[in-house]
C-alpha cells in the first residue's frame, strides 16, 4: 500500500526553490591569479594527492553498502591508473569480475520486502548491477580503453546470458572503447567507422570523422564523403536524418580553408574540422537542404493533422523535434550551393515564424482586462510571472511600471515595485561608466539590506574584472557583514556562498574562510537528509541504509547539503591541505569520499575526461590520445 | 538558482512506497470493552475541555502567525461546544484579523538577498485560503455566525480581487443552506436562485435534500432543471454531464414497477433517491438522449466523454441503456453501436496481452515488453486467481533474481488466500505459518489469521497471533518498514484491546521526534509559496504537510484510542516534540470527544460542507 504517496504528492512543490544569488557560485570559477606553481610545488601536490587516494581507498572499503564500495572504487580508478597502472589494472579486473559474478544472483535474504507486501517494480533493482557494470567499464575506459575492452569482452557473456536485450548497448560501449584504443591510428578508426556505416550506425560513424581528420585530413574527408550519400538515401523524412546532416555540417571547416591533397600522406591539420572541395560541399548542402525542406513540410502536415484532431500530444512532439531555427545558420551555404531549395526553405521558415510569433492580441486583451480589474487568478499570475519579468529583461521598465499601476493588490504592487528598483540599481551598478561616486550613491540609496548586498556583489565582480582586488575585498567584506543579519538559514547560506564564489576568483583562502564556517551546517543538513532518507523508499534499494547514503540511488539526498556547490577544484589547487581538511570535516564518509574524488581528479588527472555513457556521447572516444596507454 | 530542484527531480520516483494494506483500513471501535457510563462520558468531556484550554494557550505561543490562525480555526467547533458566546467572540477576532491582513505587503528584506522570483500566487492566495477555511470551520459550528462574519468582511477580501466573488457566494450559500436545512421551501428558493444564474451544479445538489423533506417539491425542481438544461445553448458534453447527475438521483428503471394505468411507482425507491413519475422520467431521458444524439451526430467517432473528466463517460451513459430503450429508442440503437466498439477495443487489449504471453513463451520479448508483463500482466493474473498462467510467466522469466522474486509473490498470495479461507483449520494455519519462507510472509499470514480471530471474537487467539507478528517486526532494519509493520499490528489491537495498541504506539514517539527533527532541519531549506516550510524551529503547517506527511501519523486512530484511554493517548501526543504538530494531533482527540460526529471537511468547491451537516447542529 502506498502509504507515503499522498504525502509526497503534496511535498513536490516544496522543492521548487529559488535562490538566484547562488548562481554566482555555480559559474565556472577561474583559478586564482596568484603566483604560478613551480615543478616542485606540483610534485608535492601530487604526492599529497596520492596519499589521499590511498587513504580514500582504504576508507571506502569500510563502507557497509556494497554498491557504495563498487561505485567509489570505479570512480577512483582513473586516479589509480595515474599512480600505479599495474595495480589499477588488477583492481579493475577484480571489480568487473565481481560485478559479473553478482549478475543474476537471487536478491538474497531481503525478506523485509515481504513485510510491505508484493512490490512489482523490480526493474530498477534488476538493472542496478548492470548499471554499475557499464559505469565501471566506462570509468576504466577513461583511463585505459584497451583494458576496459578486454574486461568487457571477457565478461559480457555473463551480463547478456539472461538479458539478450543488453547486447546492443554493450556493442555501443565496445565500439566507444575501440575508438578510444585506436585514437592514434586513423586507418583503424576508419575501419571502425566503415563497420558502423555498414550497420547503418550513422551517428557513431559521424563521431569518428573529426578524430580521423585530426590525424589524416584526406581520410577524414573521404569518410565524410562516404557518409553523406548514405544519409541522403535514407527513405524516411525524420528529425534523426536532419540531425545527422546538422552534425556533419558542424564538422566542416570554413570555406576559406583549402582542401588537402587527396593523398594519405598529408600533414595532419591542427583542427579536427573536415575540409572538402567545392563539389563535395555542393553535394552535401544540396542533400541537407532537401532533407530540411522535407522535414519542414512534414512538420506542417503533422501540425495540420494534429489541429484537426486536437491532438495536443502530437503537437508537443513536433515542437520537440523540429524548429526552423535549426537551419537558419546554414542559410548562406544553402543559398550558395542549392539556391532554389534555399528560397523554398526561407519561405517555409518565414511562414513558420509568422505562425510562431503571437500577434499579441491575447496579451493586449489581458492588459485591457487588467485595467478593468477583470483578471482571474490565473491570468493575473500570467501577467505577474510571464509578462512583467519579460518586460524587465527587455528593459521596458516604463511598460512594467504601467502594469504595476494597474495591479489592484497592494502587496503584489509593492513587491513588483521593489523588483523594478532592484533591477534598475543593479543595471546602474553594472554600467561600465559608473564611477566610485555613483557606486557609493547607489549603495546609500539601497532600500533594503538585500538590495545593498546584491549591489555590493555586482560592484565587487566589476572590481575583480578590473583586477582591483583591494576594492573587491572591501566590497565583499561589506557584503559578508550584511549576511550576518539574515535570519533565514537558506538565504544566509546561499548569500555567503555568493560572496565566497567571488573570493575564489582572486583570494581562494578568503573563500575557504567562508566555506569552513559552513561545514557544521552542511553536516546538520546531511544528518536531516539521512533521517528523512530512511523513511523514503520505492520498493528498490533504500536511500539510506543504517546511517549510510546509498550512492547509487541517493545522490539526491546526499547532495541535499550544498557541498556539491563548493568549487573544490580551484580551492584544492590553491590550498590542498585546507581544502582537504574542509572535506574531512564532512560527517558522512561516503559523501566525503565523493568530494575527495573531485580534488583527486583535479590534481592527478590534469584534464577531466568526459564521463558520458555511449548513449549520449562516446566517453572514451573523447579522450585526448596521449591519455591512452 | 534553484538550489534543491535537481536533487529532488531524481528523488521523485523514490516516493512510490508500499506498505501493508491492513493498517489503512478504518479501525472499528472497540467492541468488547465495557460501554462507558454517563459518568465516564462526563469525566472524559471534562478532561477534553481542560486539554482544549491548554491547547488554545499553547497555540497562541507559536511564532508563525498562520499557524496560530490555522489551529485556532480548527479548534473553533470544539470551542463552540463549550461556550458558544466566547467562541463567537474568538471567531470574530479571527476573521477580522485575517481580513485586516488582506493586501498588506509581505515582502521582507531577506527576499532581496535571495532575489526572489515573482511567483507570488501562493502568498496572494494564502490569506484568502485561511479566510475561507476559517469561515468554513465556523460554519461547521454556527452557520449564522459564519454568514454574518462573511457578510461583514467579504468586501475587504474582494476589494482588489473581484475573481473571489464566486467562491464567497458559494460559501455564503453553503451557510444559508445550513440555516434553512429543515425548510424545503427555502431550500427550493435557493436552488431556483442558482438555476436562474445557470448554476446547475448547486441546484442539482439540493434536489435530494429537498426530496427528503418534500418529495413533490423536489420532483418539481427536478423537472425545472431538466427543461432548463435541455433548452440551454451550452455544448452537449456539458449538458450530458448534468443529465447524468440528474439521472443518478433517480432509482434505476429495473428497481421500479409502475402498474398499468398509474403514473406512480409502487415500490419505494432506494434511500436517498428521488421519486418522479413516468412523464418526468421520460422528459429526462428524451432530453438526455437528444444531447447524446447531437454529440454523436457532430462527431460519430467521438468518445462521449470527449476528454472532459470522469463525470461524463461512455460507460456511464451506456449504463442507462434500459431507460433509453424505453424512452428514446433511437439513442439506444446508437449506444449499442458504441458499446460494441468499446467491446472490440477491450477485446483488442486482451488480444495484445495474449499475444505478449505467447511471445513470452517463445522468448521473443524485449525488455520493455518483459517489464509490461511483470508489472501489469503478472499482478493481474495473481489478482484474477489465474495462478497457473502466472506460474508460466515465472517459468519463462530468464533472469533468476526476477524469477525468485515473482515466485515469492505468488507463494505469498497463495498462502494469504488460504489463510483468509473460512474453512482453514488451526492445523492448516500452523502448517502455513511453518511453511512461510520469510519473516515477512509469516508476518502477513499472522495478521490475516489475527484479523479472522478478531472477527470471530476470539481475542485470546488474536492477541497471541499479533504478539508473534510484533516479535517478527523486531527483525526489520528499515525504520519506515518497521514502523508501518508495527502500526499494522496495532491497527488490529485497536479493535479489541486499545491499550495494547498504545503499548505499540508509545515507543514510536521517539522515532517520530527523530524524523521530525530531521524534517525540521531540511524544512528550513525548503520553500513553498514564498515561505520556508520550517521557520525558526517551527513547521509552517500550511506548507509542511508534504514533508510531515512522510510520517504515517494519520494511521494512528487517535480518536478511538483516546475514547478508550484519554490520559494515555494525551500523554502519547504530549511527547511529540514540536508544539504545532502536537496541537494538530490534540485536535483529533478533542474533536473525537467533544464533537458528536466528525464534521465533513470538504471545501465548498468539492461539496458544500455545512450543507451536509446534520440539521441538529444548526443553531
Amino acid at each position: 500500500m502506498p502509504f507515503f504517496k499522498p504525502a509526497v504528492a503534496g511535498l513536490l512543490p516544496l522543492f521548487l526553490l529559488g535562490s538566484p544569488s547562488l548562481a554566482f557560485a555555480q559559474q565556472p570559477v577561474p583559478t586564482a591569479g596568484s603566483k604560478k606553481p613551480t615543478e616542485e610545488d606540483r610534485k608535492k601536490l601530487r604526492e599529497k594527492a596520492l596519499n589521499l587516494l590511498d587513504e580514500t581507498l582504504t576508507d571506502t572499503q569500510a563502507l557497509t553498502i556494497p554498491n557504495n564500495r563498487v561505485t567509489l572504487l570505479a570512480e577512483a580508478l582513473p586516479c589509480l591508473w595515474k599512480s600505479d597502472p599495474t595495480k589499477a589494472r588488477e583492481v579493475a579486473g577484480t571489480l568487473v569480475a565481481t560485478l559479473a559474478n553478482q549478475e543474476g544472483q537471487p536478491p538474497g535474504s531481503n525478506e523485509e520486502e515481504d513485510f510491505d507486501g508484493p512490490v512489482m517494480n523490480v526493474r530498477g533493482r534488476a538493472d542496478g548491477n548492470y548499471r554499475l557494470y557499464t559505469q565501471t567499464i566506462s570509468k576504466i575506459g577513461n583511463a585505459d580503453p584497451q583494458t576496459a575492452l578486454e574486461l568487457l569482452t571477457s565478461t559480457r557473456g555473463t551480463m547478456t546470458a539472461t538479458h539478450p536485450e543488453r547486447g546492443k548497448y554493450l556493442d555501443e560501449i565496445t565500439r566507444t572503447l575501440e575508438v578510444a584504443a585506436a585514437a592514434k591510428n586513423p586507418e583503424k578508426l576508419y575501419e571502425i567507422a566503415r563497420r558502423s556505416l555498414e550497420k547503418s550506425e550513422f551517428g557513431a560513424a559521424i563521431q569518428i570523422v573529426p578524430r580521423i581528420a585530426e590525424r589524416d585530413a584526406a581520410l577524414g574527408a573521404k569518410l565524410f564523403g562516404e557518409i553523406v550519400p548514405k544519409i541522403a538515401a535514407l527513405p524516411e523524412v525524420s528529425s534523426e536524418k536532419v540531425d545527422h546532416f546538422i552534425h556533419l555540417a558542424d564538422l566542416l571547416s570554413s570555406e576559406k580553408e583549402k582542401p588537402t591533397a587527396p593523398s594519405g600522406n598529408a600533414k595532419p591539420p591542427s583542427s579536427r574540422k573536415v575540409t572538402i572541395d567545392e563539389n563535395g560541399r555542393r553535394v552535401f548542402f544540396t542533400a541537407f537542404a532537401e532533407a530540411a525542406l522535407a522535414m519542414l513540410k512534414k512538420a506542417d502536415a503533422v501540425e495540420a493533422q494534429a489541429e484537426s484532431e486536437t491532438d495536443t500530444e502530437t503537437n508537443v512532439q513536433l515542437e520537440v523535434f523540429v524548429s526552423p531555427d535549426q537551419f537558419r545558420q546554414f542559410l548562406p551555404q544553402f543559398q550558395k550551393y542549392a539556391p532554389r531549395l534555399a528560397e523554398q526553405l526561407k519561405k517555409k521558415m518565414s511562414q513558420s515564424e509568422e505562425a510562431a510569433t503571437p500577434d499579441g492580441s491575447w496579451e493586449k486583451d489581458l492588459m485591457k482586462r487588467l485595467e478593468e480589474r477583470k483578471l482571474s487568478n490565473e491570468e493575473m499570475e500570467f501577467v505577474v510571472q510571464g509578462i512583467f519579468p519579460r518586460l524587465l529583461v527587455e528593459g521596458k521598465v516604463e511598460e512594467a511600471r504601467k502594469i504595476i499601476e494597474k495591479i489592484p493588490d497592494p502587496a503584489t504592487r509593492e513587491r513588483l515595485t521593489r523588483q523594478i528598483e532592484n533591477s534598475e540599481a543593479l543595471k546602474a551598478a553594472e554600467n561600465d561608466k559608473a564611477n566610485d561616486g555613483d557606486a557609493a550613491r547607489l549603495l546609500e540609496q539601497a532600500k533594503s539590506g538585500g538590495q545593498r548586498f546584491r549591489l555590493l556583489i555586482a560592484l565587487a565582480e566589476k572590481a575583480i574584472n578590473r583586477k582591483d582586488e583591494k576594492r573587491a575585498t572591501e566590497l565583499l567584506d561589506q557584503a559578508l557583514a550584511l549576511t550576518g543579519a539574515i535570519q533565514n538559514p537558506r538565504i544566509q547560506m546561499t548569500s555567503r556562498m555568493a560572496v565566497a564564489a567571488q573570493f575564489v576568483k582572486f583570494a581562494p583562502n578568503r573563500a575557504l574562510d567562508i566555506y569552513e564556517l559552513m561545514v557544521d551546517r552542511f553536516n546538520e543538513l546531511l544528518g536531516g537528509a539521512a533521517v528523512i532518507g530512511s523513511y523514503i523508499g520505492f520498493g528498490g534499494p533504500e536511500l539510506v541504509v543504517g546511517n549510510e547514503f546509498n550512492l547509487s540511488v541517493s545522490n539526491g539526498l546526499g547532495e541535499f547539503s550544498p557541498t556539491s556547490l563548493i568549487p573544490l577544484v580551484p580551492l584544492a589547487l590553491a590550498d590542498f591541505d585546507r581544502t582537504r581538511a574542509l572535506i574531512d570535516r564532512v560527517r558522512f564518509p561516503e559523501i566525503r569520499a565523493r568530494l575527495r574524488m573531485e580534488i583527486l581528479k583535479a590534481v592527478l588527472i590534469p584534464e577531466e575526461p568526459p564521463t558520458e555513457t555511449p548513449a549520449d556521447a562516446p566517453a572514451t572516444a573523447e579522450k585526448k590520445p596521449e591519455a591512452a596507454p | 538558482m534553484r538550489l534543491f530542484k535537481p536533487v529532488f527531480a531524481g528523488l521523485l520516483p523514490l516516493f512510490l512506497v508500499g506498505g501493508p494494506s491492513l493498517a489503512q483500513q478504518p479501525a472499528p471501535t472497540a467492541t468488547d470493552a465495557k460501554k462507558p457510563t454517563e459518568e465516564d462520558k462526563k469525566k472524559l468531556r471534562e478532561k477534553a475541555l481542560l486539554l482544549l484550554d491548554e491547547t488554545l494557550a499553547d497555540t497562541q505561543a507559536l511564532t508563525i502567525p498562520t499557524n496560530r490562525i490555522v489551529l485556532l480555526a480548527e479548534i473553533l467547533p470544539c470551542l463552540w461546544e463549550r461556550d458558544p458566546v466566547k467562541a463567537r467572540e474568538t471567531a470574530t477576532t479571527l476573521v477580522t484579523t485575517i481580513a485586516n491582513q488582506e493586501g498588506q505587503p509581505s515582502t521582507t528584506d531577506e527576499d532581496d538577498f535571495a532575489g526572489r522570483p515573482t511567483g507570488l500566487r501562493g502568498n496572494l492566495d494564502g490569506n484568502f485560503r485561511l479566510y475561507t477555511q476559517a469561515i468554513d470551520k465556523i460554519g461547521e459550528a454556527d452557520a449564522q455566525a459564519a454568514l454574518d462574519l462573511l457578510t461583514a468582511t467579504r468586501g475587504r477580501m474582494t476589494a482588489t480581487h473581484p475573481d473571489r466573488v464566486k467562491t464567497l457566494d458559494d460559501l455564503a450559500q453553503t451557510m444559508e443552506i445550513a440555516l434553512v436545512w429543515e425548510s424545503p421551501e427555502k431550500l427550493y428558493e435557493i436552488a431556483r436562485r442558482n438555476l436562474d444564474k445557470d448554476d446547475f451544479w448547486n441546484a442539482i445538489t439540493l434536489v435530494p435534500t429537498i426530496a427528503e423533506r418534500d418529495p413533490a417539491l423536489a420532483g418539481k425542481l427536478f423537472s425545472e432543471i431538466v427543461s432548463k438544461n435541455a433548452a440551454c445553448p451550452e455544448e452537449e458534453f456539458i449538458k450530458i454531464s448534468r443529465f447524468l447527475q440528474l439521472a443518478e438521483l433517480l432509482p434505476r428503471e429495473k428497481d421500479t414497477k409502475t402498474p398499468k394505468g398509474s403514473s406512480k411507482p409502487v415500490e419505494s425507491p432506494a434511500k436517498g433517491k428521488l421519486v418522479v413519475d413516468d412523464n418526468q422520467r421520460r422528459a429526462l431521458f428524451v432530453a438526455f438522449g437528444q444531447a447524446v444524439l447531437n454529440l454523436l451526430k457532430a462527431n460519430p467517432d467521438a468518445d462521449i466523454n470527449g476528454g472532459y473528466g470522469p463525470d461524463v463517460n461512455t460507460d456511464q451513459v451506456c449504463s442507462y441503456l434500459p431507460e433509453f430503450q424505453k424512452y428514446a429508442p433511437r439513442v439506444a440503437e446508437q449506444l449499442k453501436k458504441k458499446m460494441s466498439q468499446s467491446e472490440e477495443a477491450a477485446n483488442a487489449e486482451i488480444d495484445s496481452e495474449n499475444d505478449l504471453l505467447k511471445r513470452l513463451e517463445q522468448n521473443k520479448l524485449d525488455s520493455d515488453e518483459m517489464d509490461y508483463v511483470i508489472q501489469r500482466i503478472f499482478p493481474k493474473l495473481l489478482a484474477d486467481g489465474r495462478m497457473e498462467e502466472a506460474r508460466k510467466v515465472i517459468e519463462k522469466t530468464a533472469d533468476p533474481a526476477m524469477r525468485e522474486r515473482l515466485t515469492r509473490q505468488l507463494e505469498s498470495i497463495e498462502a494469504l488466500k488460504t489463510a483468509e479461507n473460512d474453512k482453514t483449520s488451526e492445523a492448516d494455519a500452523a502448517r502455513l505459518l511453518e511453511q512461510a519462507k520469510t519473516g515477512g510472509q509469516r508476518f502477513r499470514l499472522l495478521l490475516a489469521f489475527a484479523e479472522k480471530a478478531v472477527a470471530q471474537k476470539d481475542e485470546k487467539r488474536a492477541a497471541g497471533l499479533l504478539d508473534q507478528a510484533l516479535v517478527l517486526t523486531g527483525r526489520i532494519q528499515n525504520p519506515r518498514d518497521q514502523m508501518i509493520s508495527r502500526m499494522a499490528v496495532a491497527a488490529q489491537f485497536v479493535k479489541f484491546a486499545p491499550n495494547r495498541a498504545l503499548d505499540i504506539y508509545e515507543p514510536m514517539v521517539d522515532k517520530f521526534n527523530e524524523f521530525l527533527g530531521g524534517a525540521a532541519i531540511i524544512g528550513g531549506y525548503l520553500e513553498q509559496g514564498g515561505s520556508e516550510t520550517v521557520q525558526g524551529n517551527e513547521f509552517d503547517l500550511e506548507s509542511s504537510s508534504g514533508i510531515v506527511g512522510l510520517l504515517p501519523l494519520k494511521l494512528i486512530p487517535l480518536g478511538l484510542i483516546a475514547k478508550a484511554d484519554f490520559d494515555r493517548t494525551r500523554a502519547l501526543i504530549d511527547r511529540v516534540r514540536f508544539p504545532e504538530i502536537r496541537a494538530r494531533l490534540r485536535m483529533e482527540i478533542l474533536k473525537a470527544v467533544l464533537l458528536p460526529e466528525e464534521p465533513p471537511t470538504e471545501t465548498p468547491a468539492d461539496a458544500p460542507t455545512t450543507a451536509e451537516k446534520k440539521p441538529e447542529t444548526a443553531p
